[in-house]
């Protein structure tokens, strides 16, 4: 009865419930939150785009924007192009740095509309499927569910229902914000930015939501350390099977395959196997599935060949996915109205009449919008066509890898087109004398983009190539993953709580973003393992956390068997898909609200100020692609979070880079005292660019440090500053001075040594905050602070 | 020689503005006149060790007393030759201080008025040398073996063997 109510929900309203039926029509206003007693609603529930400009504006003077635009020209109207270099304006009387906060507010909302358009879509079918009044149960050990929709809209969801009013919330805040990058709109690059960050806060909503509605219905693991260890890589896959591959990262169209298989007993004749976070998913519903690899394999995943079918839900699907799954005579489901691919609509069709079609050759793909029928139709397609396509589940043969480098003209367009400028032309060279080991490392270093292929004259098929002469990597991955595990435990929260904000626990360092590094993926392991050797806590999420399960140690062991999966120091957390992005920053939200018993609801300065000054956490973006990634990474920026970039960074226009040098940036307040004094430099950027994972470590110990630190917490983040500078940069750190309050904070085993640094550079004591804060203390209201 | 001045990158255009491709002699006579000229190196140095780069910045640094910035992991391999640069610094940090007029550089002297770069990886440098462009008061030369378009001033796309030539030639050039 239920569902047939809510097959009859009406999309198109908001907040209100439309229930129709025979000759009826009754709408329900907006139920109020009664339930929530115990803590008083806070200064912001459901901010509009201006209720925390005051707050970004903070965070924009201490960290001002910094641009390096892509292009000199604006091209978003008629009037021009117009030429914005040295201090024109455009026709509309636009200049360069305020055209550069304007992309930066598109691309966080290109981000963040994905994600909550995944949302809306999981949500309002889960709905369907299970029901409104479906209990948000995300197990024992978790009381605070939603942390970033109980911080930012004041409520605590209870059924899935619940979660409608935080998309609906996203969904009209997205207009307004869009509605300011249309010309003749917003005109101060910090209000553009303030919008911006308004942005990538309803992004982690948007995640939020989307990942409790699958977790708590999909039976997906619930905060589990010891979420099952799953097969991962490319070699990981049967290939003598019928194969079904998902790509994308709404889960609901591979779900649906899980679930015929289970309902048909064809498990175990099937591989289901998947690229990027639809494949992270489906591995924490159903563990036999096969998690092929990151955005960066999806290319070589697809020109395999091994793939019967191919599944395509939404976000980064390659658009070329059509025309190379023609060329290996695969057929392609699309499922989702983001991604229609201009495939002939067969959701309501018998199924067996668009298998026979899909077999047949009649059809090369079909839209299905009914996740239900999709796995109906891609099992039976996929058994129906494997051992006709066995033909094109082989690599090409060496002798004709040479061949085919025998063609190449070595016109080096390959490289000019390679982002990462790795040699392609030297490695087809070398190939002519049947040589392949170049092309080989080529294969180790590839980001699958598949650009050489496009510029190459003689269009040879240089990722086929690169397949086959790194044929012993291919077949050799093999890896073990543990499968996304969600939210961190309220009672992990309690352990680590005071340790983090002390500083004893050194710092909390979360992987995320695409995979386009400048170098392999195994940079990423490198850095991943030097902070857990040092007990820091590591976090990963989307292609970050696939990346991470890409290498294997000396005893054939990855990073994932290696070290516990457990919220604690020396531990590494695969949260999941990049949806659960959202529980790395909800870790952070309830470390100030139940560690540090910050009231949560609706209190957003508070706590994102209590995450700036108190939480060690930074992010590691080593790769980004995806507008998603800018909407995420601006997201945690707007908590008090920051994040690092990779090279890749530079190319989304923006950054916040603190100065040092200039002291008077870093006032802050004490608020136990509410005396204003000169602080230091911690966390020194919001977010920033280095070149070299060198960098990366060193810059993510530095930000690490936070105004909070006891001096034994202290010591400890300036000995790993001061260990890992010297050893991958070649010397002590010269601002250490800035981070030695006093005596008392200098690392007791090299206390010599420092003390010389700082006489050197003319050091002296200087008074330490007790409550430090941004937020001026004459207009906080103590019960901001502490629950009434 | 068309394709000796067109980005090396494929898709890497679409400026209005790009960098002039100068000879290493007329490159010389940039820096020659410059006041305050500051070098920034990157990674390209440590991925390319058998070209002996870091001799060269040595070599360089040393004609005209030139400071020398080690981004990206360069700074170990300039200790290693007795050489120390003036600051270990990530390009874009370096960037966001020359863009302001009011820093007084890393010997509290005053801004610096000409920056040349070697060895940033590309797409950084491209990134770098675009907000320098748009943001900054000073000229930019990239010495790198590509053309570089957002530079005030570049080599043009060369081989190896041609670029060190070119390396050489601007050494030579400058004044002792």
């Amino acid at each position: 009865m239920k569902n047939s109510i809510m097959k009859n929900y009406d999309k198109s309203t908001t907040s209100d419930l439309l229930i129709k039926g025979e000759g009826l029509e009754v709408y329900i206003g907006e139920i109020a939150e009664e339930t929530w007693k115990e803590e008083k609603i806070g200064p912001t529930p459901e901010p509009n785009v201006t209720a925390l400009r005051e707050w970004d504006f903070k965070l924009l003077k201490r960290y001002p924007p910094f641009y390096s635009p892509v292009c000199d020209l604006c091209c978003l109207c008629t009037t021009g192009k117009c030429d914005l270099s040295k201090g024109r304006k455009g026709a509309c009387g636009i200049d360069i740095k305020t055209q550069q906060a304007r992309v930066s507010l598109l691309t966080s909302c290109m981000g963040t509309s994905a994600h909550a358009g995944h949302a809306r879509h999981l949500l309002e079918h889960l709905i369907e499927k299970y029901g409104p009044t479906h209990p948000i149960d995300l197990g024992l050990n978790i009381e605070v569910e939603a942390p970033l929709i109980r911080l930012v809209l004041g409520i605590r969801p209870k059924k899935l229902i619940d979660l409608r009013k935080p998309v609906d919330y996203v969904e009209k805040q997205l207009i307004h914000l869009m509605s300011a990058t249309n010309i003749g709109q917003e005109k101060s690059h910090l209000d553009f930015e303030s919008k911006a960050l308004h942005a990538g806060m309803l992004d982690l909503i948007a995640l939020e939501v989307a990942d409790i509605a699958q977790i708590v219905s999909l039976k997906m693991p619930k905060a589990d350390p010891e979420a099952p260890l799953v097969d991962f890589g490319l070699g990981t896959v049967d290939t003598s099977k019928p194969v079904v591959l998902c790509i994308g990262h709404n889960v609901l169209p591979a779900a649906s395959v899980a679930e015929y298989l289970e309902k048909t007993g064809l498990n175990d004749r099937v591989e289901i196997c998947g690229v990027c976070c639809t494949a992270q998913d489906i591995a924490r519903i159903n563990p036999k599935a096969k998690v092929i690899g990151s955005l960066a394999r999806q290319l070589y995943a697809v020109k395999s060949g091994i793939a019967d079918v191919i599944i395509v839900d939404e976000q980064c699907v390659r658009t070329d996915t059509m025309e190379e799954a023609q060329k290996i005579k695969s057929v392609v489901i699309a499922t989702n109205d983001k991604i229609c691919m201009g495939l002939p609509n067969r959701t309501d069709d018998d199924p067996d009449k668009t298998v026979e079609e899909l077999v047949n050759g009649v059809i090369p793909g079909a839209l299905i919008l009914d996740p239900e029928v999709v796995g109906e139709v891609a099992v039976k397609a996929a058994l129906r066509l494997s051992d006709q396509r066995a033909q094109f589940k082989k690599l090409i043969k060496k002798e004709e890898l040479i061949e085919l480098a025998k063609k190449c003209t070595e016109c080096q367009m390959c490289n000019r087109a390679c982002p990462n400028n790795l040699p392609v032309y030297e490695g087809m060279r070398l190939a002519k004398e049947g040589y392949l080991e170049k092309l080989a490392e080529i294969y180790e270093l590839c980001i699958g983009c598949g650009r050489c292929e496009v510029e190459c004259k003689t269009k040879l098929p240089i990722i086929s190539m690169l397949s086959k002469a790194g044929e012993k990597s291919f077949k050799d991955e093999k890896y073990k993953l543990r499968c996304g595990r969600g939210p961190i435990q309220d009672v992990e929260i309690r352990n680590v709580g005071r340790p983090i904000v002390f500083g004893e626990i050194p710092g909390v360092i979360a992987f995320a973003g695409c995979p386009n590094y400048p170098k392999s993926g195994k940079e990423l392991v490198e850095i991943a393992e030097e902070f857990l050797k040092r007990r820091y806590i590591i976090v990963a999420t989307g292609c970050s956390a696939m990346s991470l399960a890409m290498h294997k140690d000396e005893e054939g062991k990855t990073i994932y068997e290696k070290y516990p999966g457990n919220f604690d120091a020396g531990g590494i957390v695969n949260l999941g898909s990049c949806v659960t992005n959202s529980h790395a920053a909800g870790a952070a939200v309830k470390i100030a609200s139940i560690f540090a018993r910050r009231p949560l609801r609706a209190n957003y300065e508070v706590i994102s100020d209590y995450i700036l000054n108190r939480i060690g956490a930074v992010g590691i973006v080593w790769g980004i692609m995806a507008q998603k990634a800018f909407a995420i990474t601006t997201g945690l920026n707007r908590l008090g979070i920051p994040i690092i970039f990779g090279p890749y960074g530079s190319r989304f226009r923006r950054l916040f880079l603190g100065r040092k040098d200039l002291p008077e940036n870093w006032e802050i307040y004490d608020y136990r005292t509410k005396e204003k004094m000169l602080g230091e430099p911690a966390p020194e950027h919001l977010s920033c660019v280095v070149e070299t994972k060198e960098e990366a470590i060193v810059m993510a110990a530095r930000l690490c440090i936070r105004p909070n630190d006891t001096a034994i917490g202290r010591k400890i983040k300036l000995s790993h500053y001061i260990d890992l500078s010297k050893k991958y940069l070649g010397e002590t750190p010269s601002d250490l001075d800035l981070y030695v309050r006093s005596e008392n904070d200098i690392p007791i085993t090299i206390k010599e040594e420092v003390l010389q640094f700082l006489s050197a550079k003319g050091w002296k004591p200087r008074k330490i905050p007790l409550d430090p804060t941004i937020l001026d203390p004459a207009k906080l209201h103590p019960s901001l602070l502490r629950p009434e | 020689m068309e394709d000796r001045v067109v980005p090396w990158q494929i898709g890497n255009i679409a400026y209005s503005t790009h960098a002039k491709v100068l000879y290493p002699p007329e490159m010389a006579r940039v820096i020659n006149r410059a006041k305050r000229p500051l070098i920034v190196v990157g990674s390209g140095l440590t991925e390319k060790l058998e070209l002996n780069l870091f001799d060269y910045v040595i070599e360089l640094s040393k004609t005209r007393n030139l400071p020398v910035v080690a981004s990206g992991n360069t700074y170990k391999e300039f200790i290693a030759r007795n050489f120390k640069p003036v600051a270990i610094l990530g390009i874009l940090e370096l960037i966001n201080l020359i863009k302001d007029q009011n820093w007084r550089g890393f010997d509290g002297k005053g801004q610096y008025d000409v920056l040349i770069l070697l060895g940033i990886f590309p797409l950084l440098a491209n990134q770098a040398l675009f907000a320098a462009k748009h943001f900054a008061s000073i000229i930019t030369i990239s010495i790198d073996q590509h053309y570089e378009p957002n530079a005030t001033f570049s080599f043009s796309n060369s081989t190896v063997e041609e670029w060190k030539e070119n390396l050489n030639e601007l050494c030579a050039n400058l004044k002792k």
